[in-house]
């Protein structure tokens, strides 16, 4: 090497658009002026206290492998009812030690593949769970979550591989069963996957809430997909049913419920179902989407927060982590076909599921680029999946295109 | 069963969900007017909460009465995790009273002040960032820097928790990369081996069988003078081409390149394959060595503003440091030249050494064998 250690300490500037505007500080008038929620809910709350307890437990033994696993643990789940994640960074710190090891202990690197498909590093992740699988092939974990990294990467047939092992193994029937028709659903066989995922549920009695909710969730997206609203629209319900009882909170079921009610025009439902969840800002942004959909004079403060959101994230250099929301918030909101096209296809190399898909389309549509939905509709062609919104949406980008 | 279980749990709703909220970040704002540091430090709430607690009732919601409480501990936590050094002397910071609160897209954030003085106006400013670094690896730090006229920005990771920055004014960026430019001749091992392996031969030189010593010192100084110079300008050369980005070498290929020629000086003392117009030869290298150096430079950072100024300033200080070097070495070797002595306890052995070491690092970069190296 040509030694040049002084130089270690020259800068290192980013030609970024960095530059941020501070807000102007205030000082409150009274003791009691409520300033921030430690979680948006009592039940969240006390969790939060119990991983806060968690760790200063492991401070004291950060070398103690278990406890570092359970209080990841903890945290990537609180990370996910949250949608928040900062959690995510708090599992990562407490296995530090294991993580800066070449060859982390198998639990550890499976806890790292969930951190990183969370930071949509899905190449990461994949190497991850390539390692785990090769030492350890019915390591079901490590097949669950990569059958999932390669649906959300549009590779159905490499997911079936895995979802089948899930099947073999005879371990958790209801996962095996969501895992399957998912990806079944994907190629060109929804029908029977949908009606196979409901056996499956109306089988799985002993299942836990938080599956229930899993396998409904996915159930009621398949009816959508195919055009079967009434029978989606009771799945969603059914879903919906089992958090309101299980008193848990579920971004996901509610972002694709938010999705749902937009797409069947069910604008003023939707904002009703997201004004309490707009600190989550997928939630915030179908809450702005229901608003211009019926003209809400408060859409422009909520357009206002997503920019600042936005803006912020890609301070910190995340911009990757955002492409869908940002894509859509361009297209619809924002009315800026042109950059929408572009984020949508950076999103397309990333992320391949249909609501990626109805985002280039629709994007290329706006943007009359009718070319830039090719990918799309070769991968429609490829996988032959059923969707009657795609389907539409393709139909409309061939004739422009003619 | 129980493990799949769990892991269910993990994995719902991470089927295509994004992530749906920004982690958590903080916002420095670092200004500098001549000696004296003024710093607005804006930092989530919920962070400090999760850092050192700020929720005293435990109700799950943090009030302005308990973060006006707990400044003391704010302050005192943030100021363990913050420092700035000034020319590689400390800046003493202490906290302003009077915690204030600031709105940002992702909640309240409390808002420090600080203020700071270093001992006198520094070229370079080095700030040490380590806050929530410990429990939340997620955590960054974007800094705000006005310094003099300009404007700089940087991200703060558990990789990145010290960062250096330099004045924007032309002198004080000029007087900086000088030094480093000295400091490259002084402790780059290969450079240095390779400037020896040319200068040798200026006072001593294998000649059909024999060794032909050097007539006159001046001409002995002119030629390793010229040599060396023709090494600079060769060397700024493809320097100022690879860091302004015209090209950019493969980094193993340039290395190894470094390394060839080195073990070329070495062997052309003691088996002559160039003999004249050696100051082609130390161009060529020249070259090699320049786009070498500015791989370093740029994986390291130039300053935005200044960049020709840095690069003419770091040149001229490697031509400096070499051009000492010929007129220390070079008279000491002419007095010695005649010398059985020198020649069989120095240029020889010296030779062998620069081309034994060309050799293990062109092995060692080239086909990424692991010998060790002294230096």
């Amino acid at each position: 090497m040509f030694r040049v250690p002084p130089f270690a300490a020259v800068a290192l500037i980013l030609h970024a658009p960095l530059s941020w505007a501070a807000a102007e500080p205030f000082t409150p008038t009274s003791d009691d002026t409520v300033l921030e929620q430690v979680a948006p809910r009592a039940a969240e709350a006390a969790a939060v206290r119990a991983l806060d307890a968690q760790r200063r437990a492991l401070a004291a033994h950060p070398d103690a492998l278990p406890q570092a696993l359970a209080y990841a643990r903890k945290a990537i789940e609180l990370g996910r009812a949250e949608a928040d994640p900062r959690y995510h960074g708090r599992a990562e710190s407490a296995l530090a030690p294991w993580l800066a090891l070449a060859d982390p202990p198998p639990a550890v690197r499976l806890l790292r593949s969930t951190l990183r498909q969370q930071r949509h590093d899905f190449t990461g992740a994949l190497a991850d769970l390539d390692v785990l699988i090769g030492r350890q092939p019915d390591d079901l974990q490590a097949r669950l979550t990569r059958a999932t990294v390669l649906m959300v990467q549009g590779r159905p047939a490499d997911a079936l591989v895995d979802c089948n092992a899930l099947l073999a193994a005879r371990g958790n029937l209801l996962a095996a069963a969501v895992c399957v028709t998912s990806v079944r659903s994907l190629d060109g066989h929804a029908a029977a996957a949908a009606s196979a995922l409901a056996a499956a549920i109306d089988e799985s009695p002993a299942a836990t809430p938080g599956e229930r909710i899993w396998a409904l969730t996915a159930l009621a997206e398949i009816e959508a997909r195919r055009g079967e609203r009434g029978t989606a629209e009771a799945r969603f319900r059914d879903a919906l049913a089992v958090l309101a009882a299980s008193g848990t909170q579920d971004p996901y079921l509610l972002t694709a419920w938010a999705d749902f009610l937009l797409a069947n025009g069910r604008a003023a439902e939707a904002i009703t179902i997201t004004r309490d969840q707009t600190r989550i800002d997928n939630l915030l942004l179908r809450h702005a989407l229901a608003q211009a959909a019926i003209g809400d004079p408060a859409l422009a403060d909520s357009i206002a927060q997503l920019d600042a959101r936005f803006t912020e994230a890609g301070l910190r250099g995340d911009a990757g982590v955002h492409l869908r929301e940002e894509a859509l918030f361009a297209l619809k909101l924002q009315r800026e076909p042109q950059r929408a096209l572009q984020l949508a296809e950076r999103n397309w190399h990333s992320q391949r599921e249909p609501a990626d898909a109805r985002l280039l389309l629709e994007a290329a549509q706006a943007a009359k680029q009718p070319a830039a939905g090719q990918p799309v509709l070769d991968w429609m062609t490829r996988t032959g999946i059923e969707d009657a919104d795609l389907r539409a949406l393709a139909a409309a980008l061939k004739a422009a295109g003619r | 069963m129980t493990r799949l279980l769990l892991f269910v749990a993990l994995l719902i709703g991470s089927l295509g969900s994004a992530q749906a909220h920004k982690a958590s970040d903080s916002f420095l704002r670092i200004g500098l007017d001549q000696s004296a540091i003024e710093v607005r430090w804006d930092i989530a709430l919920r962070d400090l909460d999760f850092a050192i607690g700020l929720d005293s009732d435990a109700d799950g919601a943090i009030t302005w009465g308990e973060v006006r409480r707990a400044e003391a501990a704010i302050s005192a936590h943030a100021l363990s995790r913050l420092a700035i050094r000034g020319d590689a002397v400390d800046c003493p910071l202490l906290a302003v009273p009077g915690l204030q609160i600031a709105e940002h897209s992702d909640g309240r954030y409390a808002v420090l002040s600080l203020s700071g003085r270093c001992a006198a106006a520094p070229a370079q400013i080095e700030i040490d960032y380590r806050l929530l670094f410990d429990i939340d690896a997620q955590h960054r730090g974007l800094l705000n820097l006005r310094h003099g006229g300009d404007s700089q920005t940087a991200v703060f990771a558990p990789d990145r928790q010290r960062q250096t920055f330099t004045s924007g004014s032309p002198a004080r960026v000029f007087q900086t990369y000088f030094s480093e430019g000295i400091w490259h001749v002084w402790k780059g091992a290969d450079h240095m081996l390779f400037l020896a392996g040319l200068f040798l031969p200026a006072v001593l030189r294998r000649k059909k069988g024999g060794w032909e010593p050097a007539v006159s010192l001046p001409a002995a100084l002119r030629e390793t003078a010229a040599l060396i110079t023709a090494f600079t300008l060769a060397h700024a050369l493809t320097l100022a081409l690879a860091a302004s980005g015209v090209f950019s070498p493969p980094s193993r290929l340039i290395e190894s390149l470094v390394a060839a020629s080195v073990l070329f000086a070495g062997l052309n003392n003691l088996l002559p394959m160039v003999q004249r117009r050696l100051w082609l030869l130390a161009g060529f290298f020249g070259l090699i060595h320049g786009a070498a150096i500015a791989g370093a430079l740029l994986e390291l950072g130039l300053p935005v503003q200044g960049r020709v100024t840095a690069l003419l300033a770091f040149n001229v200080g490697v031509e400096l440091a070499q051009l000492v070097l010929v007129a220390v070495v070079v008279p000491l070797c002419f007095a010695g030249r005649n010398s059985a002595g020198f020649r069989n306890a120095v240029l020889v052995p010296a030779s062998l050494i620069v081309a034994i070491a060309g050799l293990a690092w062109l092995l060692q970069r080239a086909l990424d064998l692991p010998i060790p190296m002294p230096f």
